[in-house]
């Protein structure tokens, strides 16, 4: 039904192809993921196939149905074509859940019965009849999604794709989008798409698979088979390589405690949203802090550099209440990277940027610090570029060198891997396990529980409000699963843990 | 920044939701009603009838759930504005009969003075009140009426539809911009940013630094939006069709040709009125 023939597309002002000679082609009901390292080209061949990049240069077709895709407009598209992104904020423009259903249609010019009785059959094929009634505001992450999806089911467009549906969303939210698919899946003959990175997730819907490498298709086929070339895939960077025998960071000393929150309580609003909860972290650490969206997370990182007041608790930092401390100076021994890249970029370059904090700090002679930092992040033929333009994943490595730079002793990290290819995850973690030999201690905000079984030494779950788990990190997830959290448990964890 | 009042998550331009008599009116029989006011006070006018008006725009406000104390607070400016007007014209206009004089500047030697009239008084009055009234219907208006339904109101009354989703976009993303700005702010502190130093240079960074976050974090929601709007058919054709049907009921006819009725009976009034005082002159 679509089908690539020798398709390259070149971005304007680049000289080199993002796409190059892709043949592909994909059938009526198939449901295909597609993966590869960032700057693979994923994105671009989603958005060529929504006919969204007329500027750039093309060479080859893309057909859908014996049709050029090149050739149609993008609205003539929308009954054929729908994208769900990744941002789910950035895709919903209506204040309600029933406008938004409505919106395709009503552009389209349905009767108002038609569209009725899609809305109707769009939001249980998601499995999402619940959610009729909400306004947009009060959906959670996984909900907007589910309400994206549908949004653009309703218009029962033939094939649907969707650019890392699941990239910023937590366990639970992920099971809901899965949850849809499953069900566009069942009863639907829509061809789906899905562009990730983290494919293990989808690979049971899917028929097939296709790992792209450089704007090329560098494997293609039943996702069993694609799998079984492991050492094909670790190559290109689409898995984990395994970790060598069981062991953990033993030699690794971690002792003095740096931080210790007592009994604290924090309201954001009328709400109490953390309900006191104590914990410390020691030096040299890497400690995991995970739980749903709206657990209060972030809510405990802003009040850790003091940027909130607790109504209740105390932090203390290397013994001293930091209270009275103000954040613009407790940040010198505290760094903190935000959720979103792109609020905390400031400066005209990414030298400056990197300089940023420094400088502030009043620091002299850090520019030969600030560029071996660069190094590290592998952000050196970069410096003289803004800092808005550069990708995802590069504006996340400026973001650690710009908090790293300055040589804090506790880093907090809020889900800095999101959109993060594998190899640039193996390799921000094998700088921050080098620091950390030095005695720099992590508190990682993150969602994946791969990720944390393999680089933590630690893991905290907040639910509710409060502590629900502080362990090593083996015993977190025992704990995770005798409580029921079966979302936060690492891949095969139930087949080799203990009972079920 | 980040702060609404009570907490509350989705500030819709001065919209307060309240399940009332006024807030159920259709929208658009209620901006056919603001349109007449207006158009009354402007052109008719009068003492008698502006207080009238009035007092039943704060029945209104009433009978509607919000209470007089939101308009009390927002009002304070404008009621110190129409204080000025009336005092300028008690000042500025000397003709009429003559209710009292003053010398205000006696103290300083200075025999200066200056008549309040009955022209300036009763002048004085009639302007802030007009003033008052439009104003306070205006806010009544926006205080009781849903701006999403207001922008379908005008779209399925011929407002193009762009337009009409320019309004609903922005509703839309008030509240994701808020937050947005009180996180860059929080990023400026974690990055060792002193925002307490004072100075005009400082202030210059200050702005900079808060705006070109939000403003790249904006453009790259724009580019989502614009592909997911467009993705949807957005701008296909020039008509749309809409899901939610509005029911205008009795009591919206009921004001619409209420109002539109007394607008034109008292217009009509008037200018006979005028026409009637023209020929009573032009006999003397």
């Amino acid at each position: 039904m679509i089908i690539f023939n020798s398709f390259s597309y070149t971005y304007p002002g680049s000289s080199s192809p993002a796409l190059h000679n892709i043949d592909l082609s994909l059938d009526k009901a198939d449901f295909a993921v597609i993966t590869g390292p960032s700057g693979c080209g994923k994105s671009t061949l989603a958005h060529c196939l929504c006919s969204f990049l007329k500027e750039g240069k093309h060479t080859g077709k893309i057909f859908l149905d014996d049709k050029d895709i090149m050739n149609i407009e993008p609205f003539k598209l929308a009954e054929k074509i729908g994208l769900v992104q990744q941002d789910p904020d950035a895709q919903l423009c209506t204040l309600t859940v029933e406008d938004e259903l409505a919106f395709g249609l009503e552009n389209l010019c349905y009767p108002v019965k038609e569209i009725q009785k899609r809305l109707d059959w769009a939001l249980s094929v998601v499995r999402g009849q619940y959610l009729r009634y909400r306004d947009t505001l009060t959906l959670s992450g996984g909900e907007k999604q589910k309400v994206a999806i549908a949004s653009i089911l309703a218009i029962k467009p033939e094939v649907i794709i969707l650019d890392e549906p699941t990239a910023s969303l937590d366990p639970k939210s992920t099971a809901q989008v899965r949850e849809a698919l499953e069900g566009l899946r069942e009863r639907t003959e829509t061809t789906v798409l899905i562009l990730e990175h983290r494919i293990s997730g989808f690979l049971d819907m899917a028929n097939k698979l296709v790992v792209m490498q450089e704007g090329e298709v560098a494997l293609e086929g039943n996702p069993q088979e694609v799998m079984a070339k492991r050492q094909v895939l670790e190559e290109i960077g689409v898995l984990l390589p395994k970790r060598e025998g069981k062991k953990r960071r033993e030699e690794k000393k971690t002792e003095g405690k740096l931080l210790a929150v007592k009994d604290l309580r924090c309201r954001v609003g009328d709400k109490e949203v953390i309900k006191g909860i104590s914990f410390a972290i020691k030096k040299g650490e890497i400690a995991a802090l995970m739980g749903d969206n709206g657990s209060g997370k972030t809510t405990l990182a802003l009040h850790i550099l003091n940027l909130l007041k607790p109504s209740y608790g105390r932090i203390t930092f290397l013994g001293q209440d930091i209270k009275s401390r103000k954040t613009s100076e407790l940040a010198k021994s505290i760094g903190l990277v935000f959720q979103n890249p792109c609020h905390q970029l400031f400066e005209e370059t990414v030298i400056d940027e990197i300089l940023f904090a420094p400088r502030n700090f009043g620091m002299e002679k850090v520019e030969v610090r600030a560029e071996r930092w660069a190094g590290y992040f592998r952000l050196i033929a970069l410096l003289n570029r803004p800092p808005h333009s550069l990708s995802h994943g590069q504006k996340r490595r400026l973001n650690l060198a710009s908090i790293l730079v300055y040589g804090p002793k506790l880093a907090i990290l809020d889900e800095v891997f999101i959109g993060q290819d594998m190899g640039n995850m193996m390799h921000i973690m094998e700088v921050l396990e080098k620091e950390t030999k030095k005695g720099l201690a992590v508190f990682l905000i993150a969602h994946d529980p791969n990720l944390v079984s393999r680089f933590c030494d630690r893991v905290l779950f907040l639910k509710d409000g409060r502590l629900a788990v502080d362990a090593p990190t083996e015993e977190a997830f025992k704990e995770l699963e005798r409580i029921g959290e079966h979302a936060y448990l690492p891949r095969g964890w139930e087949n080799t843990g203990v009972g079920h | 920044m980040g702060k609404h009042g009570g907490g509350s998550l989705i500030p819709r331009l001065g919209y307060v939701p309240k399940d009332s008599f006024v807030h159920g009116l259709d929208p658009m029989a209620k901006l056919i009603a603001l349109v007449c006011c207006v158009l009354l006070v402007v052109i008719y006018g009068g003492l008698g009838f502006l207080v009238f008006v009035f007092i039943l725009i704060l029945a209104l406000f009433i009978a509607s759930g919000i209470g007089l104390s939101l308009i009390y607070r927002k009002l304070r400016f404008i009621l110190t504005f129409g204080l000025l007007i009336f005092l300028s014209y008690l000042v500025f206009v000397q003709t009429g009969e003559v209710l009292t004089s003053i010398k205000p500047l006696e103290f300083l030697g200075l025999g200066w003075s200056f008549s309040i009239t009955k022209d300036g008084f009763l002048g004085g009055l009639e302007i802030a009140l007009r003033f008052l009234v439009i104003i306070s219907a205006s806010m009544l208006f926006v205080a009781t009426t849903d701006p999403t339904k207001l922008a379908h109101g005008l779209m399925r009354s011929g407002l193009p539809y762009r337009y009409g989703f320019m309004l609903i976009v922005t509703l839309r993303f008030i509240p994701v911009f808020d937050m947005e700005a009180s996180t860059v702010q929080h990023a400026q502190k974690a990055r060792g940013l002193d925002i307490d130093k004072k100075g005009i240079w400082r202030i210059f960074k200050l702005a900079k630094y808060t705006f070109v976050p939000l403003l790249a974090s904006a453009m790259a929601r724009v580019d989502s939006l614009t592909r997911s709007m467009e993705g949807r058919g957005f701008g296909a054709s020039r008509k749309r069709t809409y899901f939610k049907q509005v029911k205008v009921r009795g009591r919206d006819w009921v004001l619409i040709l209420g109002t539109v009725g007394i607008t034109f009976l008292l217009l009509f009034l008037k200018s006979q009125y005028t026409t009637l005082l023209h020929l009573v002159l032009s006999q003397l």
